[in-house]
């Protein structure tokens, strides 16, 4: 805290400043970019801006018969449901680890560690000839499965570190003042895991929304997603159509980010 | 069966620490309004005879009997016992008054009554305006007496403390002892309560129950405890340790590294003097109060002070006795006014006086 302090004291608010806008100009440029290209028509180098405007774009996206929009909402339903089944599983695996020790623990934390450090294309070619064999490929149930594998892995090593930093002993405590296990689940448990779950939520939701080889592989084109949409339009030459998928991909993101913040901020009890 | 006048009886009582053999065969007995203190070294199985009669921990064999009902197979929240930690663990995301209220409502008790019974707990730990605080802007010494409030306010049976003041600052302790004894004798609980620290023991039991190596050694009041403990080894756990070898000469007299004393009947707790035996080897303990700085003097055996103290035992010399750090009380009138000019100071030689009452002597 005093370090942290003094070395704020010591930068000079120049340079601090300097560094605060060329770090918003690196982050913010591309997006910038993707709005101005989104509303753009007929702007090729060496333009510096477009030659004309148009919302022609965007009035595709909300038509009725847009593709986009279609690609939207299946992305949205794939990264909910994604993070709603991948923190019911995550969430007694990561207590359940935490609260084993040893050879055990080790293992489990490993099993759990597998489908994140597996390259995505490996798992994808492996999940697609099992699906295969289910006849779940090409299917928004079979995508969906695709998606929760990794996701689980991730949040169960998320849930792993909230467990651990966790006290069991509030819950023993509860008990003997006369509530059940239930009970207890429900009145401390719970409100106690307000912000990692919120947190597990939003990083489940964001691990489905980006997901492309799964998709691909799992999906064979058939179950079209933004991310998916996106390559589309770019192998297509469609700038202006991949602009604004870009840019509906990264709304989301920043309203979990944003809402895990204020979660945390909120409640503060066990966030990470 | 359970003793009718009994709060809590631990009826051969064996719980198992992971592939050892834990705690064997405990018996114990606590009095409606009775405060047992446990006491003993670490490992010696107190925190897990506490949890085993909560339910937090599975028994292996033997009867649990809580307000006169067999608990033994019951969760924890149907036993009517409450256990509490070393640390206050209040729910974070609950006020004062919720927290307190908590045992209430998963009990399903009407709002009004609630209200009642948190208002009268919040009193008691004179907490009453803190009700719609959070537990995190509490300091530790209030955060430990709404834990309290919060255990009593169900009105167990029983209260089960395992070092509850241990964390505290120990100009917080008194406060939280207090507001224990209040909620106590206003709720007429049982406590038993665990606790390294024997001044804290001695202060707050009506018995005492030491314990060693998973099992219960000796059970009495503080005098029968501290002033008759039964072996060496309790007396040890009791942090009691100047231990002396010596002879004892036709029953009458010792013979140690002091000198010769004389012994009173009192004194014995394991030998039989009635034989005469010519001789006897044994160990002597000596309790507080039993040695004392004396002038040297011919014909005694005199000692090397290696150091002197100022602590809460009062002015307390260290001598040299057989390659053993013995202390020994400074006496009243040995204690100079000018701190200046000592009349004891380290190197010097000086007797050592053994009162013949507050010696115990036990088989080697």
């Amino acid at each position: 805290m005093v370090d942290s302090l003094r070395a704020r004291a010591t930068i000079n608010p120049m340079l601090r400043a300097a560094s605060l806008f060329l770090l918003a100009v690196w982050t913010l440029s591309p997006l910038v970019y993707l709005i101005v290209l989104s509303f753009s028509y007929n702007w090729h180098a060496p333009a510096l801006l477009p030659p004309s405007w148009t919302t022609e774009q965007w009035r595709q996206f909300v038509s009725s018969a847009s593709a986009q929009r279609e690609a939207l909402f299946t992305s949205v339903a794939l990264a909910a449901l994604t993070a709603v089944f991948a923190c019911l599983f995550a969430l007694p695996f990561g207590r359940l680890i935490a609260k084993s020790t040893g050879w055990s623990r080790r293992l489990a934390a490993a099993m759990a560690f597998a489908p994140v450090a597996v390259p995505p294309i490996a798992l994808a070619t492996g999940l697609h000839f099992a699906l295969l064999t289910f006849g779940l490929a090409g299917h928004f149930g079979g995508v969906l499965l695709a998606h929760i594998i990794p996701a689980v892995g991730y949040l169960t090593l998320f849930f792993l570190g909230a467990f651990s930093a966790y006290d069991v002993r509030i819950e023993e405590e509860a008990r003997t003042l006369g509530a059940t296990r239930f009970v207890v689940w429900q009145r401390v448990t719970l409100p106690l895991l307000r912000a990692p779950i919120a947190d597990a939520l939003a990083l489940g939701f964001l691990i489905s929304w980006a997901q492309v080889p799964l998709t691909l592989l799992i999906g064979g084109g058939l179950v079209r997603t933004l991310p998916l949409d996106l390559f589309a339009a770019v192998r297509a030459g469609d700038d202006a159509r991949a602009a604004s998928a870009a840019l509906l991909l990264i709304v989301p993101a920043l309203i979990a980010i944003a809402g895990v913040r204020a979660a945390v901020r909120r409640t503060g009890v066990v966030g990470l | 069966m359970s003793g009718s006048m009994d709060t809590l009886v631990v009826q051969d009582v064996s719980v198992p620490f992971g592939t050892k053999s834990g705690l064997q065969d405990i018996t114990l007995r606590i009095a409606k309004g009775e405060r047992v203190v446990m006491v003993g070294p670490s490992g010696a199985g107190k925190t897990s005879l506490l949890r085993a009669i909560a339910g937090l921990t599975d028994i292996t064999r033997g009867r649990i009997y809580i307000g006169g009902r067999d608990v033994t197979a019951l969760p924890p929240e149907q036993r009517g016992a409450v256990y509490m930690h070393q640390t206050p663990l209040l729910f974070p995301h609950l006020n004062i008054f919720e927290n307190v209220a908590f045992p209430l409502r998963v009990r399903g008790v009407r709002a009004a009554e609630i209200r009642d019974r948190v208002n009268e707990a919040l009193e008691k730990v004179q907490l009453k305006t803190f009700a719609t605080r959070a537990p995190k802007t509490l300091s530790g010494g209030q955060q430990h007496r709404v834990a309290l409030a919060r255990a009593v306010v169900g009105r167990p049976a029983l209260l089960l403390l395992d070092e509850p003041f241990s964390s505290l600052d120990p100009s917080l302790r008194d406060d939280v002892r207090d507001a224990l004894v209040a909620l106590q004798d206003a709720f007429q609980l049982s406590v038993l309560l665990v606790t390294h620290d024997i001044d804290e023991a001695s202060r707050l039991a009506d018995r005492i129950a030491v314990m060693k190596d998973g099992g219960i050694l000796q059970t009495g009041t503080p005098a029968d405890v501290f002033e008759a403990p039964r072996t060496i080894a309790i007396a040890a756990a009791l942090g009691r340790q100047v231990v002396l070898p010596a002879t004892l000469v036709n029953g009458e007299v010792l013979t140690c590294a002091l000198g010769e004393i004389a012994v009173h009947s009192p004194a014995l707790a394991e030998v039989d003097i009635t034989s005469n035996n010519a001789s006897v080897e044994v160990s002597v303990l000596f309790l507080p109060g039993a040695l004392s700085v004396a002038p040297a003097d011919a014909g005694t055996p005199v000692f090397d002070v290696t150091r002197i103290t100022y602590g809460g035992d009062g002015p307390t010399a260290y001598v040299n006795v057989s390659g053993e750090s013995l202390a020994v009380a400074i006496p009243v009138h040995m204690i100079a006014s000018d701190p200046s000019a000592p009349t004891i100071a380290v190197g010097a030689q000086v007797a050592v006086h053994v009162a013949p009452s507050r010696i115990r002597i036990y088989r080697k």
